[in-house]
């Protein structure tokens, strides 16, 4: 009994690292420019399928494989919000036709997957084979891997956003766009650069998760609504916020999984939404008014 | 030519467009383009009714294809399991549909923009599961249900037959989008457009938002569900597939296409986009693909769809002649 | 330094600036003054690059800057103060002043400026890792111009500093503003309270119903009956005091 708990509770942990690379990137993009991506999902999925490309069509390693398709996704993310979103941004109803038109980016690239890759599901391999004894727990290689490589993205994202230039930018368009324009900031280029990041932080998701799960065109969408979930929890555009509500719904998951049965984990999200949004429409560190 | 006159003009294209959709039956008899007309009926009730709750409410509520689904399958499943007279298991589809709609809206009303909208696609993407649940009760699970009882008028039996279902759309869908359009033509709907376009001045009036927003989700998902009960006495099969991005997708573009909040807008974009889809059916896996890039196409190039054309002519004709 | 001529522009659809020329010459301190919601804050937005024209010319340094982004201009050396204080209040004082310096060319400078601002607001130099949430309204104000400094700027255009303040904290900001303008640096400063900024400017414009109505040497509106009837009389500052309380 105990053992299936600390093993829920170890997976609960690798689930909310991974979440928390996926709501990161929706909680900079709504950030900056308050416009939610549907279109997230989609990044995840593709940047999937691009892997599988490179390591079972190429024979290449993993190592390779994220040197090849991160930047090709960032570009990616690049050019999605320069063709899709900024046409529409500055416009009186951008809150809506932003949502309408990331929605419709999102159902057209994931036929278009559906197109080039063929609908049937796809297999990674895991990063490294094998399990490793703790005691009496069993894990995975690949588990562990998911763990470090996940808390190290959020580490390195932290430490971008406090360090850098560009990092200090982002946060400084997220708090005021006026006041991030009269400094000087090009704040349309840093909306396409802060596009770029979330869709890179997604790919890295879709491809560790990738191993553990079947590639499937329309397996972007469980991870985005996720991914929503985390971030209105956490408090939209609050990445503290964020990253707290991911580890606890990662835990959730992984109990109700364990107690109640899988097929109950989504009803369950939604169902903890709506308690959450009834409770506190800010989520956990909001300060949106 | 003067305002008035154009807009006679246009009651007058209205009514004789009425009349042909009234008489079309007796000339063509072809049961594809019957077919085809009987969706446009259903989907134009549909799209208007997403119309009223996002384009002149300003809700964006994703979840409209799950207030389909639910009047379907509610109806579906009272004339299979309870042997209830499809008549009545429309009403209560539709009944049904406004329930679900409303306990939808009462996390929402503290809630406004993006939020609503996650919330509604969370909420629909949980009615697979629902369905799955409610195997027991009948609902067929992740098979779907088939054979579901056609309608009959009196002893008259509907079967297969296209014509009888073509005048029970066109009427059913008529009575929905003419409550629509007295809706949005009353004080309530004055109401909507007032909390979409400033709603602090819109509470400011002495107007209860919360008590506009019940109202338009419990209206707007009404209608859903009774499309959804006559379009699944029609095609006799419903499968929680219909969820999928698909049907989304082709309703949301009704109403984006044709042009948000406005009344013509989403019934024009209903008739175009219901037969631009099915012509595209032949183009297979590339439908969606094709749909989705005139989604985004159109929002960015055509922001006010077609009905925004349509004004840029009438301003044509009222300013030459001037 | 600054040349305005004729410029017009709209906000939403009201035509706010009509016909508006002005100059500002190199190491001056130029005071706007003119009742609420005449175009004075417009001008200062318009000038630096928020809001478009829609017809006649800003030149500065004798270039063209009409409709340039902000972006531009402020890597020229214009930079804008608002009214607002528009500052990122969910980070420290030193990383706002830090992205003061964002423009490339301030960037490479920033310790250097970061001395001469902290010389000039020692108050800010104590608070550095505070959030800036947690400032009170005359540190904020100060954080403002400071993060305007920061920039390199060679001109500034400040709207109404005093805005919020106590006048014991007015009279001490006008009294920064002017030790920034004795480091050479020119400042355009919009304002309503003429009697405490009029001391410290070289030059007086007004500014009624979107129109510059007059302009001159400091010495000379002072002396000028109109406008010591409408902005310094004793009649008119009562009615002021008035509105306050």
């Amino acid at each position: 009994m105990t053992y299936q708990l600390i093993e829920a509770i170890i997976s609960g942990i690798t689930l909310g690292s991974i979440y928390a690379v996926i709501a990161m990137g929706l909680c900079l993009v709504y950030g900056v420019s308050k416009i939610f991506n549907f279109a997230h999902g989609t990044m995840f999925t593709w940047s999937a399928y691009l892997a599988w490309l490179c390591i079972n069509q190429f024979r290449l390693n993993y190592l390779i494989t994220f040197i090849i398709v991160l930047p090709v996704m960032y570009c990616f993310g690049i050019a999605l919000e320069r063709i899709v979103i900024r046409p529409l941004r500055w416009k009186s109803d951008w809150q809506f036709t932003t949502i309408v038109a990331t929605l419709a980016t999102a159902i057209m690239l994931d036929n278009l997957c559906q197109i080039i890759f063929n609908p049937r599901t796809k297999m990674l391999p895991p990063i490294l084979n094998g399990t490793v004894k703790f005691q009496s727990y069993v894990m995975s290689k690949h588990e562990i891997i998911i763990f470090f490589v996940g808390i190290i993205t959020i580490i390195f994202v932290k430490l971008y956003l406090s360090k850098t230039k560009t990092g200090m930018a982002i946060r400084a368009v997220s708090q005021d766009v006026v006041g991030a324009q009269i400094i000087g900031i090009k704040v349309d280029q840093l909306f396409s650069r802060t596009f770029g990041i979330s869709v890179v932080l997604a790919a890295i998701a879709g491809i560790l998760m990738a191993p553990k799960f079947y590639i499937t065109p329309l397996g972007g969408w469980g991870p985005l609504i996720k991914g929503f979930i985390i971030v209105a929890f956490g408090g939209l555009g609050s990445l503290s916020g964020t990253l707290y509500a991911a580890f606890i719904l990662g835990l959730v998951e992984a109990m109700v999984s364990l107690y109640i049965g899988p097929l109950w984990v989504f009803p369950f999200w939604t169902l903890l939404f709506i308690l959450i949004l009834a409770i506190r429409p800010k989520g956990l560190l909001g300060s949106w008014g | 030519m003067n305002y008035k006159i154009l807009k006679e003009y246009k009651i007058f294209i209205s009514l004789i467009f009425i009349l042909i959709l009234l008489v079309f039956p007796v000339f063509v008899q072809d049961e594809y383009f019957l077919h085809l007309l009987i969706l446009c009926f259903i989907w134009a009730a549909v799209a208007e009714a997403w119309n009223l709750i996002m384009g002149y409410s300003g809700i964006f509520s994703l979840g409209q294809i799950a207030f389909f689904v639910f009047g379907g399958y509610s109806s579906a499943m009272l004339a299979k399991e309870l042997g209830w007279s499809p008549w009545l298991g429309i009403l209560s589809g539709g009944i049904s549909a406004s329930v679900f709609g409303l306990i939808m809206a009462g996390p929402c009303l503290r809630l406004k923009g993006v939020y609503i909208a996650l919330l509604t696609l969370a909420a629909a993407d949980s009615v697979p599961y629902l369905i799955l649940w409610a195997e027991r009760f009948g609902s067929g699970g992740s098979g779907g249900l088939s054979s579901i009882p056609t309608l009959s008028f009196f002893h008259y039996e509907y079967g297969v037959q296209k014509i009888p279902y073509y005048y029970t759309g066109l009427v059913i869908s008529g009575i929905c989008l003419y409550i629509i359009y007295r809706v949005i033509h009353s004080k309530i709907g004055l109401g909507f457009i007032g909390f979409r376009d400033s709603p602090e001045f819109a509470k400011s009036l002495g107007l209860n938002d919360y008590k506009y927003k019940l109202i338009v989700f419990g209206i707007s998902a009404f209608i859903t569900g009774i499309m959804g009960a006559f379009y699944a006495h029609y095609v006799t099969v419903l499968s929680p597939k219909l969820l999928g991005l698909d049907l989304f997708l082709t309703v949301i573009m009704m109403v984006e296409f044709g042009g948000t909040g406005r009344f013509p807008g989403a019934l024009l974009g209903a008739f175009i986009i219901t037969l631009l889809s099915e012509f595209l059916r032949g183009f297979g896996l590339y439908r969606l693909v094709i749909l989705g890039a005139t989604v985004v196409a159109s929002i960015i190039y055509m922001p006010k769809g077609v009905i925004g054309y349509i004004d840029f002519l009438d301003k044509l004709i009222l300013g030459k002649k001037k | 330094m600054l040349q305005l001529e004729k410029v017009n522009a709209y906000y939403d659809e009201f035509h706010v600036l009509k016909d508006v020329s002005l100059s500002v010459k190199e190491g001056q301190l130029v005071l706007l003054v003119g009742p609420n919601g005449h175009g004075k804050s417009t001008l200062l937005k318009t000038i630096a690059g928020l809001i478009r024209t829609t017809s006649g010319s800003i030149k500065f340094r004798d270039k063209n800057i009409n409709n340039l982004p902000v972006d531009k201009t402020v890597e020229m050396g214009l930079t804008y103060i608002s009214e607002e204080r528009n500052l990122f209040v969910e980070m420290t004082v030193l990383e706002n002043l830090k992205l003061g310096a964002y423009n490339c060319f301030a960037w490479p400078k920033m310790n250097h400026s970061l001395e001469l601002v902290f010389k000039l607001f020692p108050r800010l130099s104590e608070r550095k890792a505070q959030i800036v949430s947690t400032l009170s309204g005359g540190e904020l104000r100060m954080l403002a111009i400071g993060r305007g400094l920061m920039s390199g700027a060679s001109f500034l255009a400040i709207d109404e500093p005093s805005l919020g303040l106590s006048p014991l904290l007015t009279n001490e900001v006008f009294k920064k503003i002017k030790d920034i303008n004795e480091k050479n640096i020119t400042i355009l400063l919009v304002e309503q309270n003429i009697k405490l900024a009029g001391s410290i400017a070289n030059h007086i414009y007004l500014m009624e119903d979107g129109r510059i109505t007059y302009g001159d040497t400091t010495k000379k509106a002072m002396n000028n009956p109109i406008i010591k009837a409408a902005y310094l009389g004793k009649n008119r500052g009562a009615v002021h005091d008035l509105s306050v309380n």
